[in-house]
């Protein structure tokens, strides 16, 4: 239910995803809410209700987008690796390293050496991105391999791609999305924290990230454009954790 | 005992693989990085010795050899931007780095207690602290807080009161995360059938705490502590960045900006290093408390 409101309210912003930045009016600059502005206005005197909306939108479609990728180049990954012993082990071994690195310092490390925009952007989060679901997969492959429609198909000589859609994907999505649920607003939190250092989207590309950097440095003279990239992340990221699979703290637990 | 070392060896290689690839990674990127550091205008000679300087020019292994050199004599190799061991300048910043994250994590852990709780109120607690990054709670605590209280300091270091502020920031989230552990555990020892004979035949609190609750939920509550103080140096770059703090996270934002790619490398392996390391130590405090773990 909550996930499907997620997944409505980002379709709808995604029209608005890659509208315009808005209009500089040097005249009205950092003023607070008013009919003409709704939400008030930034240091170049742009809208920024619409900032706010464009940045959110963004959010939404980079998280949902970024985490879309992460999930097939894990299972992919995954896929390709797990009939060879050797080969599984290489490729946990490289997922151990690469989760070694604390996540934004590996972002940063890469961002340093790309030229900024949303190539550079998706580039540096996959990287370190596909982990979780490439360990999920191939530690829930083995089992499935077993299941008896799936055996019972290959003995019918259906074809690989047949038994990966029809058979093994869909047992994996229930794992894979419930992990995805709570990648979308790791993803968003990323973006936001790359976009505040100004390493994230462009700077002409309004961001929730960048206008609390704004609001920062504005602070004294006008907090409006702190508080509603705030208030926004707040929403969307209690929204991703509240729709965080319930089984996955006992999971942790003794057994 | 055997497990110890098998775990220290595993350590060891993940930390030497992060190093192999902080070596070849810059080599697989799209853009020449001696070009991207040097700019559009630079003659090709001057990327070529940018490039020398970044040992993008020598072959994997060679640069690897000359890499380890560095490592085994402790310099980790010259920064472009100082002209100076990355070592040295690593020094300099990772006391306030380490300090920031030792604060902010015993705070976070004071406060994952208060927030513990199986009411609706408690979990929207908990859901609005772990979505207030730091980047949203730094800001937002400088404009309620540091604008009218005098003695708190709004940037850079001077005295203890520099702590308050971006410890707070840095810690809300980590407390949110902690306490949802935290509370999973003690809603699962409700249905505990050993703990609930000591409740009926009268065993004090105090033992039952001591004895049965503090024990069971230590583990998970660790094994989450773990996670974020390895995790958190990559938290102190948005932190040193807000508050101004000279720590390895500004000092890693320099470097980005300068593209100086040994200071970037040494900087990322001090924090692979860091977390690894604190994911052994946890492990061993672990089989200490609780014997099926060894």
């Amino acid at each position: 239910m909550k996930r499907s409101w997620i997944a409505a309210a980002s379709i709808l912003m995604l029209g608005f995803a890659f509208g315009g930045n808005g209009v500089v009016d040097l005249f009205h600059r950092l003023e607070g809410p008013s009919p003409a502005h709704l939400f008030g206005t930034d240091e170049l005197g742009r809208d920024l209700f619409h900032r706010w909306w464009l940045g959110g939108a963004r959010a939404l479609t980079l998280g949902l987008g970024l985490t879309s990728l992460h999930i097939l180049c894990g299972t992919l990954a995954a896929l390709a690796v797990h009939p060879s012993p050797i080969l599984r082990r290489a490729l946990l071994a490289l997922a151990d390293a690469l989760a070694s690195i604390p996540a934004l310092l590996l972002c940063l490390f890469l961002l340093a050496f790309l030229r900024p925009g949303y190539a550079a952007l998706i580039l540096a989060l996959a990287v370190g991105g596909w982990i979780p679901y490439a360990r999920l997969s191939l530690s829930h492959l083995d089992t499935l391999k077993l299941d008896p429609s799936l055996q019972q198909a290959k003995l019918m000589g259906a074809s690989r791609f047949h038994n990966w859609t029809n058979h093994l994907f869909p047992r994996l999505w229930p794992i894979l999305s419930a992990q995805g649920a709570v990648g979308i607003g790791a993803v968003v939190l990323a973006e936001g924290g790359l976009s505040f250092l100004g390493l994230g989207l462009p700077p002409e590309q309004a961001s929730w990230g960048s206008m609390l950097a704004a609001g920062r440095a504005f602070l004294l003279v006008s907090p409006w454009q702190l508080i509603w990239p705030s208030l926004g992340l707040l929403a969307l990221l209690i929204a991703t954790e509240a729709n965080r699979h319930p089984g996955e703290e006992a999971a942790t637990g003794p057994k | 005992m055997k497990r110890g070392i098998a775990s220290t060896l595993r350590a060891a290689a993940s930390l030497g693989s992060v190093w192999v690839l902080l070596q070849v990674l810059p080599r697989w990127l799209p853009e020449d990085p001696a070009r991207i550091a040097a700019g559009e205008w630079a003659s090709e000679t001057e990327v070529a010795a940018l490039r020398h300087l970044m040992r993008l020019d020598l072959p994997l292994h060679q640069a690897l050899g000359n890499s380890l050199d560095d490592l085994i004599h402790g310099s980790l190799g010259m920064s472009l931007r100082f002209q100076r061991p990355v070592a040295e300048l690593l020094r300099s910043g990772f006391p306030v780095s380490l300090r920031l994250a030792f604060f902010s994590l015993v705070l976070s852990a004071l406060l994952a207690w208060m927030m513990v709780g199986t009411s609706e109120r408690a979990k929207w607690v908990r859901a609005a602290a772990v979505a207030s990054p730091v980047y949203v709670a730094g800001p937002l605590l400088l404009w309620t807080v540091a604008q009218h209280v005098r003695w708190i300091p709004v940037a850079g270091i001077q005295g203890w009161a520099t702590w308050i502020l971006p410890c707070i920031a840095l810690a809300i989230p980590l407390a949110g995360h902690q306490s949802r552990i935290v509370s999973a555990q003690l809603e699962a020892l409700r249905e505990c059938y050993g703990l609930r004979v000591w409740k009926a035949a009268g065993v004090p609190k105090s033992t039952q705490w001591l004895k049965w609750i503090l024990p069971a939920v230590s583990g998970p509550w660790l094994t989450v502590v773990g996670l974020q103080l390895g995790g958190l140096l990559g938290g102190a770059v948005l932190t040193e960045t807000i508050f101004s703090l000279p720590g390895l996270g500004l000092q890693l934002v320099g470097a980005l900006s300068a593209r100086d790619l040994p200071m970037l490398q040494g900087t990322v392996l001090l924090g692979a290093a860091f977390y690894v390391a604190t994911q052994l130590a946890v492990e061993w405090v672990q089989g200490f408390l609780d014997p099926r773990t060894r």
